[in-house]
């Protein structure tokens, strides 16, 4: 069995491209998406923007099945993963939640070694080595032995992310991962997913971070009411909307 | 002064106190022990199943927890005791070969306790946030195996006081298995008390069956207590420092300037 040495974070050695078409979902009588397509590039950071219950969260659930959409399909380096093992699919992709979902009962360490240990059957040592590799790059490998709740919001945030990355997957989705935290440590977070972007890793955020999306994504989609209403590189969607409301909405948040 | 002395003649004679005492310590409190331990852990187990069962989305699980869940807690415990204890009795004689009530003892407990101990686990589980499911999800681990690694172990650690009560409740519990016609060294303690009453004439080993009782419920309690006040408090959590947090030593100097949002940087 050959083991695949990790990538550190700011290798671009394992991202894939990531392709979204036609997907639809609805709850009962609640079209929650009505056929998204979304093409994000290998390499690239796409930010998907938009009002509340436009879908975006639902979308970004549909990219790693976690949600599983009724028609449509989701493409990962320009290969069909609708028959593949749900489970297998999502140790390619991370994901990192608004409210960081750490496991309280582990230790910072521990959680970002878990799924290394239980899924990937890594032995032990070479779980925490690269864990602690990962909390280096997150700049918190001195919390290690420490339990989530006596960190910060943005530490338990950017613990998160170390876990997501050491599964080293080859897409991050972003689920509004600054927005449950205290205005002063959002910077730390996404100057931490800028770099990531810089260095490689192919990425799906879904923020109300305007700024962030000006600055560090290639691609900006604008959704809303399930559809994609517009979608284009951050000068277009910012400075020439063309739709009303994409018009709206930026008048409303900028 | 009449009363007072024939009271503490009745039930606070030290001499058959004295003498029921070795019996009940040693055979009677063996056995409530072992009769409440042994089915305390089956319960646990079945327990577990049955919580899990009754959350599921698929009906075919769900229905026959509830049931059970219903029947076992619904009825008084005397009764489901009698039922098994004596309804079932040919199916240990003929399957099972033993004429021994014990093993009927123990699984009517069981029954019992699990019923209890399923909704109590439910709750627990049902309270552990839907992110940690979600989370688990997302990185690769599917339903049954986020179930088992990540929700239940939380969801056991918030109910534990009340699962700890509920192992109280059992100990008193086993005194009902009395009536299903133990031997002699199968008996616990209230059974000892009792047929020492009779043979004597005099309540005081039902004293001593009640003290009996206290010196397990009463420590047992006062764990539930302190369980609750450590889950309650927490181990001293230290407030979030920025030691350990290479970035937090940042200046705002050298860190990048903030991007104006709407301007190019």
């Amino acid at each position: 069995m050959t083991t695949t040495v990790p990538a550190p974070a700011s290798s671009t050695t394992a991202s894939g491209s990531l392709t979204a078409r036609g997907i639809h979902l609805a709850y009962g009588d609640v079209k929650v998406l009505r056929g998204v397509d979304l093409h994000v590039a290998q390499g690239s950071a796409t930010c998907v923007i938009g009002p509340s219950g436009s879908g975006k969260s639902t979308l970004l659930r549909t990219l790693n099945r976690l949600i599983e959409p009724q028609q449509g399909e989701v493409l990962l380096d320009g290969r069909s993963v609708m028959a593949d093992d749900p489970d297998a699919l999502r140790r390619r992709v991370g994901m990192v939640f608004q409210h960081f979902n750490l496991f309280p009962h582990m230790t910072v360490l521990d959680n970002v070694t878990f799924a290394l240990r239980r899924l990937k059957r890594v032995p032990k040592d070479r779980a925490e080595d690269i864990g602690l590799r990962q909390l280096e790059h997150v700049g918190l490998r001195g919390k290690a032995p420490y339990r989530p709740s006596s960190l910060s919001g943005g530490q338990q945030q950017r613990v998160a992310i170390a876990r997501a990355l050491a599964m080293d997957p080859e897409v991050m989705l972003f689920d509004e991962v600054t927005s449950a935290l205290d205005p002063e440590l959002v910077k730390g977070v996404l100057r931490l997913m800028e770099d990531l972007s810089g260095g490689g890793m192919t990425m799906v955020v879904v923020t109300h971070e305007m700024g962030f999306a000006r600055h560090v994504a290639d691609q900006v989609v604008f959704m809303d009411g399930g559809v994609v209403v517009e979608s284009g590189t951050p000068d277009d969607v910012f400075d020439r909307p063309q739709s009303p409301r994409l018009q709206q909405f930026l008048s409303q948040v900028l | 002064m009449d009363v007072l002395s024939r009271l503490v003649q009745n039930l606070l004679d030290l001499d058959y106190i004295a003498q029921v005492l070795p019996t009940m310590l040693g055979v009677g409190l063996v056995n409530t022990l072992y009769l409440s331990a042994v089915s305390a852990l089956f319960s646990i187990a079945a327990g577990v199943l049955l919580a899990v069962m009754g959350l599921s989305r698929r009906r075919i699980l769900r229905w026959p927890a509830r049931v059970y869940v219903d029947v076992f807690r619904g009825i008084p415990a005397i009764l489901a005791i009698v039922i098994i204890g004596q309804g079932l009795f040919w199916l240990a004689r003929d399957v099972f070969s033993t004429t021994s009530p014990y093993p009927l003892g123990i699984l009517a407990l069981t029954l019992i306790t699990s019923a209890y101990l399923a909704e109590i686990f439910r709750s627990g589980i049902q309270s552990v946030d839907k992110g940690q499911m979600e989370a688990s999800r997302a990185l690769g681990f599917g339903y049954g195996r986020a179930m088992l690694l990540v929700v239940i172990p939380q969801g056991l650690r918030r109910v534990l006081p009340a699962t700890v009560n509920q192992f109280i409740q059992l100990i008193k519990l086993s005194s009902l298995v009395f009536y299903l016609g133990l031997q002699a060294d199968q008996r616990e303690i209230f059974r000892i008390a009792q047929d020492f009453a009779s043979m004597t004439g005099n309540q005081s080993s039902l004293i001593a069956a009640a003290v009996c009782y206290l010196a397990i419920t009463v420590p047992l309690t006062h764990l539930v207590n302190w369980i609750d006040r450590r889950l309650r408090d927490g181990r001293r959590v230290a407030a979030p420092t920025d030691d350990g947090d290479d970035l937090a030593t940042t200046t705002p100097a050298t860190a990048p300037a903030a991007t104006p949002i709407g301007a190019r940087a």
